[in-house]
């Protein structure tokens, strides 16, 4: 059998494109088959609707949104806490802390410019002082509820010349903080007074059970464990309190139950796992034994294909139930845990 | 000794077309899965280089797709506005975690420079290739201040004369420190000769941010009114 297309016989001698096209043949021939038995090889598997199975949706429903602070305006702020019926934001862009009374459309300036901060990334409360992880400061600015500066904790230096760079804390219940380092790639473990307790991360880029690469959000459980953002790792490493390490939650991709850049994590009162991911645009929840129950931050909550109400998730915490995102684009979003959507 | 060219396939040529074929198929499939083949050793050494020992670089960003799942990312929420194409993946690790430099290019309430998000090309890699270039900040041109002329070959409807010696000519910026690296997006900067550092020469960047202009302008830094006359005291005409 041959195969002509019309036009060719004047470009090719007869025997070459002969040799060609049963090339081209038996090429087609092979990714046929490819595309037959490996049909997951393909790009275009990856689209099948066949393919898919179905994503779970976690089930909390949207509380409320605030994308803008009422007065005044937020720019990309990183992370919130909440003091009662007050949240208290990290307004990265514009270097300051905010405290946003909601129900009443209060917005107040903690401290203004007097405090000095430089990127403030991570806030933290106790339930009395408020804890900043001012990044570009190298330092942890404690204040009370007010705004007043009530002390100041200097991080120690890095392997390197380089300042150190906190972008996550975390309070220790019985006293002290969580930090991360993201210039040096190491946690801390502060006592009340600052001092380092203990320090994980060999201070380059790592991996594995001794190191991180960019070490974000932290937070504590009530059994005191530490979970920490490895942001470039794609997981949730989860240290005991004495600082081994103990399991790390997630790998990378960008598919339900994935991560692809881990910016969040926040640990309910069941022990649930949420980390919030700026690329994926949606907090995932795992089990306390990591196992992924679905997601979070969709605009039809039973509906994965349905578009993200987020839009650069950051910072996440959990208080009375709800659980507060803050997006760096889309403000703060709250979602009910206890009410289903 | 050669074959005649009429002559009938032998199986040894069968053979040869087959793994031609196999090996044509497989270098098909690798490129149909985005591999990026070479960018690996181009990005070694750089700023963009974030990879641990042991795992290649390009993983970073070009997040493994896992088969058999719901594709979280091709739903892209971020399909559409000011926040999408490139500038979510750029974001993901210039927000101040990973870097905290060049955060300030994403207030999306600051006009950019022009981009079509998600074209090859056209988006945040218009002028920026974030593999590796010869150049400071990851540039596809050189210029330095003065780098737009790769593309524009005048400046603007106004055609403002650029690359010259503002200060030799008498001009004196009234408010000279626009440097959005330390939060101020507004004056008019005057650079080196080499558009590398401050100076005496009006450059394009002089009066442009391209990643943080004043709302409603082509990414000025000052409102239109107030861009001449920050240079231009009293309607003062500049000698030819």
């Amino acid at each position: 059998m041959s195969i002509s297309f019309p036009g060719s016989e004047q470009f090719l001698p007869e025997a070459p494109r002969a040799r060609m096209l049963s090339i081209a043949a038996l090429a087609a021939l092979f990714l046929a088959a490819m595309a037959f038995i490996f049909p997951s090889l393909l790009p275009l598997g990856r689209e099948s609707s066949s393919a898919r199975i179905s994503t779970a949706v976690y089930p909390a429903a949207q509380a409320w949104a605030l994308p803008h602070p009422g007065e005044g305006e937020w720019l990309m702020p990183a992370a919130a806490v909440t003091i009662g019926d007050a949240i208290f934001v990290a307004d990265t862009g514009n270097n300051r802390i905010l405290r946003l009374e909601r129900e009443r459309g209060r917005v107040t300036v903690l401290g203004g410019a007097s405090l000095a901060l430089q990127m403030p990334m991570a806030i933290a409360t106790d339930g009395q002082r408020l804890f900043v992880a001012n990044s570009l400061g190298a330092n942890i600015v404690i204040l009370d509820p007010s705004g007043d500066l009530e002390s100041t904790i200097t991080l120690p230096a890095g392997a390197t010349a380089a300042p150190p760079r906190p972008i996550g804390l975390a309070v220790v219940p019985g006293g002290g903080l969580v930090v991360s380092d993201a210039e040096h790639h190491r946690v801390l473990r502060l006592d009340a007074a600052g001092a380092v307790v203990w320090s994980v991360g060999t201070g380059a880029r790592g991996g594995g059970t001794e190191g991180f690469n960019v070490p974000a959000a932290v937070t504590v459980d009530d059994a005191g464990n530490i979970y920490v953002v490895d942001t470039l790792n794609a997981r949730v490493v989860v240290l005991s309190g004495a600082g081994p390490f103990i399991r790390q939650i997630g790998e990378r991709g960008d598919t339900a139950g994935t991560l692809a850049r881990p910016k969040g994590v926040a640990v309910s009162k069941t022990g649930d796992i949420f980390v919030s991911d700026g690329l994926l645009a949606a907090v995932e929840v795992f089990d306390p034994g990591g196992k992924y129950l679905g997601l979070i931050g969709r605009r039809e909550p039973s509906d994965v294909d349905s578009m993200s109400v987020l839009v650069a998730p950051a910072g996440i915490s959990i208080a009375n139930d709800v659980l507060l995102v803050t997006d760096r684009h889309a403000g703060l979003v709250a979602f009910d845990l206890a009410r289903r959507p | 000794m050669r074959r005649p060219r009429n002559a009938e396939a032998s199986p040894t040529d069968v053979a040869v077309r087959c793994i031609v074929a196999a090996v044509l198929g497989i270098t098909l499939l690798m490129l149909g899965t985005s591999t990026t083949l070479g960018e690996d050793r181009r990005i070694s050494g750089t700023q963009h280089d974030v990879a641990i020992p042991g795992t290649p670089v390009c993983m970073y960003c070009h997040i493994p797709h896992a088969a058999n799942a719901e594709t979280l990312w091709a739903s892209k929420p971020n399909m559409t506005g000011a926040f999408s194409g490139l500038r979510p993946l750029c974001f993901s690790c210039h927000d101040g975690t990973v870097t905290s430099l060049g955060s300030f290019a994403f207030d999306l309430a600051r006009p950019l420079h022009m981009r079509s998000p998600g074209v090859v090309g056209a988006d945040c890699d218009r002028c920026h290739d974030a593999h590796g270039t010869p150049y400071a900040k990851f540039l596809k041109l050189p210029g330095a201040a003065d780098f737009c002329q790769g593309c524009h070959a005048v400046a603007g409807p106004v055609n403002h004369p650029v690359d010259i010696d503002a200060r030799s000519l008498g001009i004196e910026p009234q408010d000279s420190s626009w440097n959005p690296y330390a939060g101020d997006f507004h004056g008019t900067r005057l650079w080196s000769e080499d558009g590398t550092g401050p100076g005496d020469y009006m450059k394009c960047l002089s009066c442009h941010a391209t990643h943080g202009g004043e709302p409603d302008t082509s990414f000025n830094t000052m409102p239109s009114g107030s861009l001449c006359t920050n240079c231009h005291v009293g309607k003062r005409q500049v000698p030819e």
